[in-house]
């Protein structure tokens, strides 16, 4: 009896023990306030470097990134439902979520004199309507921006450049080997912009009515039950995947894949559209709950992204624009980066700019009539 | 010798359990379960204005439900669920059964049983992406069928189809219905099926008249485990479906990412609303077979 009382007690201490080192973590460090010296940023992950060194050493700061997909639905589900801005310093979401979040009190109104590089960018890409609230408040910082359109291994491509939205949506000779994006942002204004060249009654492909919408749709489906597409996708690596392993000819995605299968050694090019591209913007955006040291260390974070060390690497290594894309020049000219490496951002300023000069569109992450958008893409995927 | 008055044999266990835990679990199942349901219920009926909820009690989420056709995706999802567990169900009876009494030795149940468990410890977006690479159009099983010749071009449907999301389905599934069956057949008498087989059953014979029977708990409890998350799961339908086979819980998330949370609501409900009906039509056939059987204790004088 007596060896059998000691084994209870010995499993009973042996049991506190192990809850109490359980315990442990949560007891000892409690979640650390102010940092001194990190910036903790929820942001797409097109905007972020492989590698922050080059900020830490420019700014002093620790970079505490935390990548995202590119999805409207879940920035308003971070910010509003989750609360997200107590523990993050910075947003770099796509532009227009603004719209709704600034207008609801979740962004704060950005103070350009708190910035020392805010004189330097363009009036144009500073007061576009993807940064603003609908009042003109500026919510936003430039941080990244190009035009989307599709990828498409060149061999089994017979026209020739500029390409219509009809080689993704109205395509006899690709039935079945066209991959999608998987989100009413892109695709559905896409769709859009290819009914209008048709002559179709669409206003703006990025704001749609709910009766444009449903055109849309309904163009989708038809086009759908023909066969036409074989696959939506959800994540950059799905449409690397797709596109790279010849399992679709041709796919609505963004640059960067071109980029990597070219490292690959894959033949695949960029489209360049006749009607218009998916243009985007992502901005970033600071929480209302920022102030004192925290926002000083937001605005110093927000001064590197609109200099020209971020410039040239976003330039070379992924082919967007940024806020002050001169700047990247100039900075890869004093680096005395490769010769090579210049000529890419020299050739990345021109094709943005001959890119944005077509009208249509600019994505917006946050339409007056969202829940009909969704509700029509979801009867699209259904279908 | 007395014989039990009510059909149905209420389980009672032996150190008898105290009313006080009962009604507390009973406590605890309602605040944590039940609640929340009821808050599920109520969201449906109410109104969505600028991304809040609005008092005002309508049908209008069910309205949108049925209008944009949203409502086909429950059937779409509790068909998919059926003919997996279906499938499970063929694959996990003989195999349960070999596992219980066909194999003696312990190194092999061992083995096996941990070959069962080890693949849990990978997520399962890790596990089903690989049949993105086998049932591709570059992938091997088209390589093989054009091989031998069954197709001169890769079959398109073996993957972005609902043929794909099945066969990825089966394999996290497995083991939720083997291992209540596997632990039902173990616990059958090994002197059982020595009767059986000395009063001339054949093995088929055994397997149907005595097996099953004695294992029907562990098929109801293997049933409930694959059926029931399977209508959730939603990884293998967006990873394998390409986008085109919308289950629940895909309708579901993207209706959250708009924050329309009314129309999620309701079709939460529906979908209960539908097992609940199941539910009960099993209730009323099950209901029916225990009443047919008589107590087993009457014995001819």
């Amino acid at each position: 009896m007596k060896s059998k009382d000691n084994a209870k007690l010995s499993r009973r201490t042996l049991l506190k023990a192990s809850a109490g080192a359980l315990a442990m973590p949560y007891v000892i460090t409690r979640p650390a306030l102010a940092d001194g010296g990190t910036v903790k940023i929820m942001g797409v992950s097109t905007v972020a470097l492989p590698d922050w060194s080059s900020f830490e050493a420019d700014t002093g700061l620790k970079m505490d990134f935390v990548g995202v997909n590119s999805d409207p639905g879940l920035y308003v589900q971070e910010v509003v439902a989750n609360e997200a801005g107590d523990t993050y310093d910075i947003f770099i979401f796509d532009g227009g979520i603004e719209d709704r979040l600034g207008t609801g009190g979740q962004f704060q109104k950005i103070d350009p004199n708190a910035m020392k590089l805010w004189g330097a960018v363009a009036d144009s890409v500073k007061s576009s309507a993807l940064l603003q609230g609908p009042d003109g408040t500026q919510y936003g910082v430039p941080i990244v921006f190009n035009a989307d359109s599709f990828g498409y291994h060149v061999e089994d491509i017979k026209e020739s450049e500029p390409f219509s939205w009809g080689m993704v949506f109205e395509n006899e000779k690709l039935l079945g080997k066209i991959a999608l994006e998987d989100t009413w942002l892109t695709t559905l204004p896409n769709a859009a912009l290819y009914l209008m060249s048709k002559g179709k009654p669409i206003t703006d492909p990025s704001n749609m009515t709910p009766e444009e919408a449903k055109m849309t749709a309904d163009f989708l489906i038809e086009r759908k039950k023909a066969g036409q597409f074989r696959a939506l996708w959800h994540s950059y690596e799905e449409s690397v995947d797709l596109l790279g392993n010849r399992e679709v000819i041709i796919a609505e995605c963004w640059e960067p894949v071109i980029k990597q299968l070219l490292r690959d050694g894959k033949n695949v090019r960029y489209a360049s559209m006749k009607e218009g591209y998916s243009k985007w913007m992502i901005g970033a955006y600071l929480p209302s709950q920022a102030e004192g040291e925290r926002l000083a260390r937001a605005y110093k974070a927000l001064d590197w992204f609109l200099g020209g060390n971020y410039g040239a690497q976003m330039a070379i290594q992924q082919g967007y624009a940024t806020a002050n894309p001169q700047a990247a020049l100039e900075f890869a000219k004093s680096k005395g980066l490769s010769e090579a490496d210049l000529a890419a951002i020299k050739l990345n300023i021109d094709k943005v700019e001959q890119k944005m000069a077509l009208p249509h569109y600019w994505q917006n992450a946050a339409p007056k009539h969202v829940e009909a958008i969704e509700a029509e893409w979801q009867r699209f995927k259904q279908a | 010798m007395p014989s039990p008055s009510s059909s149905i044999t209420r389980f009672a266990s032996p150190s008898g359990v105290s009313p006080f835990g009962f009604s507390g679990v009973i406590a605890a199942w309602t605040l944590i379960v039940i609640l929340p349901l009821l808050g599920l219920v109520l969201w449906s009926f109410l109104k969505l204005e600028n991304f809040q909820l609005v008092w005002e009690p309508n049908l209008q989420a069910y309205r949108d439900l049925l209008s944009s056709g949203r409502w086909e995706v429950t059937i779409r999802t509790l068909r998919i669920a059926a003919i997996v567990t279906a499938i499970e169900l063929v694959l996990a009876v003989p195999f349960a059964v070999w596992l219980a009494k066909g194999t003696r030795s312990t190194p092999v149940k061992v083995v096996t049983l941990a070959a069962l468990t080890i693949p849990f410890f990978l997520s399962i977006s890790a596990r089903t992406i690989v049949w993105r690479a086998v049932l591709g159009l570059n992938g091997p099983v088209n390589a093989f069928l054009m091989n031998i010749g069954l197709t001169d071009r890769p079959l398109d449907w073996l993957l972005f189809s609902e043929f794909a999301v099945i066969v990825g389905l089966i394999g996290p599934y497995f083991p939720p219905m083997v291992f209540p069956l596997y632990l039902a057949v173990s616990l059958i008498d090994d002197e059982l099926l020595a009767a059986s087989k000395d009063l001339g059953a054949s093995p088929a014979f055994t397997f149907w008249h005595v097996i099953l029977p004695l294992a029907l708990p562990g098929l109801g409890a293997g049933f409930i485990f694959t059926f029931i998350p399977m209508i959730g799961d939603p990884v293998v339908p967006e990873l394998l479906g390409g986008g085109q086979v919308v289950v629940l819980a895909s309708s579901v998330k993207s209706l959250l990412q708009v924050l329309n949370y009314t129309v999620a609501a309701a079709l939460s409900v529906f979908m209960l609303a539908i097992m609940a009906g199941l539910a009960a039509l099993l209730a009323l056939m099950l209901g029916g077979r225990l009443k047919q059987r008589r107590p087993a204790g009457k014995v001819p004088q």
